[in-house]
């Protein structure tokens, strides 16, 4: 490291690895290898203002007491590949990753819950959901349904332009073999992920004959929409699509559209404000209502809390359950504390 | 507004671009290699009109704002017919149906290429080695390339150099077997170990010097405008050679780059002499800082450099065709 740091007068970050600055600590967000790491605000300041100026002038900047600490912060760099040295003509060449995110989707995904008394009108759905470019299909049913019923709803998305089905289905009553789980998922190959909710035992189906779908059993018991919301490390993101759609959109509810278990219209099935029923109005109806759009826009810069947190961009958000009733107050399942830089037990 | 594509079955960057065309409420037509063309009629005269039918939809030339040959080929339906090696009149036959596909294809794409147009039918397959001595032509630094079948030359051009590598002069190959697996040959090192089973004379094969790259540079070429990535392939031994044999772990950094004015000006004056108005162009910069010229694929993956450089070709791509 110490060669590379005398050959070379500068240093520059991979445009895709982008620090991000909290309240008490930062994280550099490696989006092409979808990583993060820690470092400190002062490491974040010299990433961020004193990037054009030399390795030399760096050093001579914090005097010889801070050398051992900067050779420390370059090391760690470079081994994690987060930057490279350079020549000063080189820095022109590399230009920060544009973070400007659009989809040529007027929906991007999509949410529909399936209740006892629902009466989806499935065909006609997914032909709407179609036009509006969705890709991504959540489908979640929260009573007893049988694995030949649902398949023969997702049939129906056999000639769409959905590219992502997840399905998630109360545990079968009646005794299903390894077999039958894989058949069903292999009925449709647009299905990404399968969660069987209210099992015996939290698990994971092996199956190699099926490398790009995820059958999962869960002890929750997803009945209703309140399971959801909830904010937590293992829900981080680390592409550049998310992360770029962050900066200026909901990482939850921007271009989504769902259809609650009684056929309301909903940003998110959780949230109490419906703009219509799927039985008497069409999606693209609700779509053009001013109102219906303003919660894609609202983002981690502007909530509460969230907008001094280093995760702001990687992490997921819910505008249903909030901690307030301020609409721009923190997710109420969330239990970071950026200023203490602790995950408090609820 | 209609945009007629060709391309292959199943390529995703073919349907991205039709997601934006859809975006902007302009129809398709897909021209993919499930079906074959059905000519209705053609009338040469004052006013042409080319009518055809694919995958039981009727397109009129005259409705078609523009043209994008993505990839693949398009084949015109003539009758099949079998024939029986031992008589040379079926055969004879058989090869003048080709040759009335062929003129007819080559008019289709004369008349596509009056519209507004993306890439050419006929030039997909380029040949390296014109490019490569157009490029050198143009001012353009390539690495030192021999195309030979003798031993001695080949000693005498490996000790003028660190290393040499040796490439295919055509595309790179990938054959499947059951009981083999995956055979691939893309560009490899040529080490002293394999000179030394090389016979004095040998098939003939293309060598060139290996450049010591910084960062190798893959560009993206669209009506007069350059996308372009850096990719640090040198750090990591498996891709140093040949950036396809992905690190699948640790990939190489990708990240979007300033194409020098000079670079892209030569560039420019190369891509119009072999008549393309889109590509991928691969090149490096060297340690002393020079831009060392590879080569060009007319269907080159875009996607590979639009997604991490948040680049967004495919709607530039869309964009184009509908304007």
């Amino acid at each position: 490291m110490s060669n590379q740091l005398l050959d070379k007068s500068h240093f520059k970050l991979y445009a895709n690895c982008i620090p991000v600055k909290g309240a008490s600590r930062s994280i550099i967000c490696d989006i092409q290898r979808g990583r993060y790491n820690f470092i400190t605000n002062d490491l974040y300041e010299i990433l961020s203002e004193q990037s054009d100026l030399s390795i030399n002038d760096i050093f001579s900047f914090y005097g010889a007491e801070n050398k051992e600490i900067l050779e420390e912060y370059f090391h760690f760099l470079s081994s994690e590949e987060y930057i490279f040295f350079c020549e000063f003509e080189e820095l022109g060449l590399f230009p920060k990753l544009d973070l400007h995110w659009e989809s040529p989707s007027i929906i991007t995904n999509a949410i529909i819950d399936v209740g006892i008394d629902s009466n989806h009108n499935f065909p006609d759905i997914f032909i709407q959901l179609e036009d509006l470019g969705c890709k991504a299909l959540q489908l979640r049913f929260f009573t007893e349904t049988t694995l030949n019923e649902v398949s023969e709803i997702l049939a129906f998305t056999e000639s769409s332009s959905i590219t992502s089905l997840e399905v998630i289905i109360p545990y079968p009553i009646k005794v299903t073999t390894k077999q039958e789980y894989i058949s069903f998922a292999s009925s449709n190959l647009r299905l990404s992920l399968v969660i069987f909710h209210s099992a015996p035992q939290n698990s994971v189906l092996e199956n190699e004959s099926l490398p790009c779908t995820y059958i999962l059993f869960t002890e929750d018991q997803i009945n209703d929409e309140y399971h959801c919301g909830v904010i937590s490390k293992s829900y981080f993101t680390l592409n550049i699509e998310s992360f770029s759609e962050a900066q200026l959109f909901n990482s939850c509810l921007n271009r989504k559209i769902s259809i609650d278990k009684s056929g309301n219209i909903k940003n998110c099935p959780s949230m109490s404000l419906s703009y219509g029923n799927i039985k008497f109005q069409t999606l693209k109806e609700v779509i053009r209502m001013k109102e219906f759009k303003k919660v894609w826009s609202i983002n981690k810069n502007q909530i509460n809390i969230c907008k001094d947190c280093e995760f702001r961009y990687i992490c997921t958000d819910c505008r249903a359950f909030i901690s307030t009733i301020d609409v721009l107050s923190k997710p109420a399942k969330c239990n970071y504390n950026p200023y203490l830089e602790t995950w408090e037990e609820k | 507004m209609t945009v007629v594509i060709i391309s292959t079955d199943g390529d995703q960057s073919t349907y991205n671009v039709i997601d934006w065309l859809h975006h902007f409420k302009i129809k398709v037509h897909l021209i993919d290699d499930k079906n074959r063309l059905h000519v209705n009629s053609v009338q040469l005269s004052k006013n042409n009109h080319l009518r055809f039918e694919y995958d039981n939809k009727k397109i009129d030339l005259m409705e078609i704002h523009s043209f994008w040959h993505r990839r693949g080929n398009i084949s015109i339906a003539f009758p099949a017919i079998k024939y029986l090696e031992d008589f040379d009149f079926e055969k004879q036959f058989v090869k003048h149906l080709d040759q009335e596909q062929r003129k007819l294809k080559e008019y289709f794409n004369f008349e596509f290429r009056q519209k507004k147009h993306l890439g050419n039918i006929f030039q997909t397959d380029i040949n390296k080695l014109i490019v490569l001595e157009k490029a050198q032509r143009l001012g353009i630094a390539i690495p030192d390339t021999l195309i030979t079948s003798n031993k001695e030359e080949l000693l005498n051009f490996k000790s003028k150099y660190q290393s040499i590598i040796c490439k295919p002069l055509s595309d790179g190959l990938m054959a499947h077997d059951l009981e083999i697996g995956i055979i691939t040959y893309y560009t490899n090192i040529i080490s002293d170990d394999n000179l030394k089973i090389l016979n004095n004379t040998f098939t003939v094969s293309l060598f060139q010097e290996k450049i010591e790259k910084k960062y190798e540079l893959r560009i993206f070429f669209i009506d007069g405008d350059f996308y372009t990535m850096a990719i640090f392939s040198q750090e990591d031994t498996k891709t140093s050679v040949d950036f396809r044999k992905y690190n699948y772990v640790k990939p190489n950094r990708t990240v979007p780059y300033n194409l020098p004015v000079s670079v892209k000006d030569m560039l420019k004056v190369l891509m119009r002499e072999l008549n393309l108005n889109t590509g991928s162009i691969d090149m490096a910069v060297t340690l002393k800082n020079d831009y060392v010229f590879f080569e060009i694929n007319p269907i080159g993956q875009f996607g590979m450099t639009s997604y991490p450089c948040n680049y967004y070709l495919e709607k530039k791509i869309a964009n184009y065709l509908s304007n």
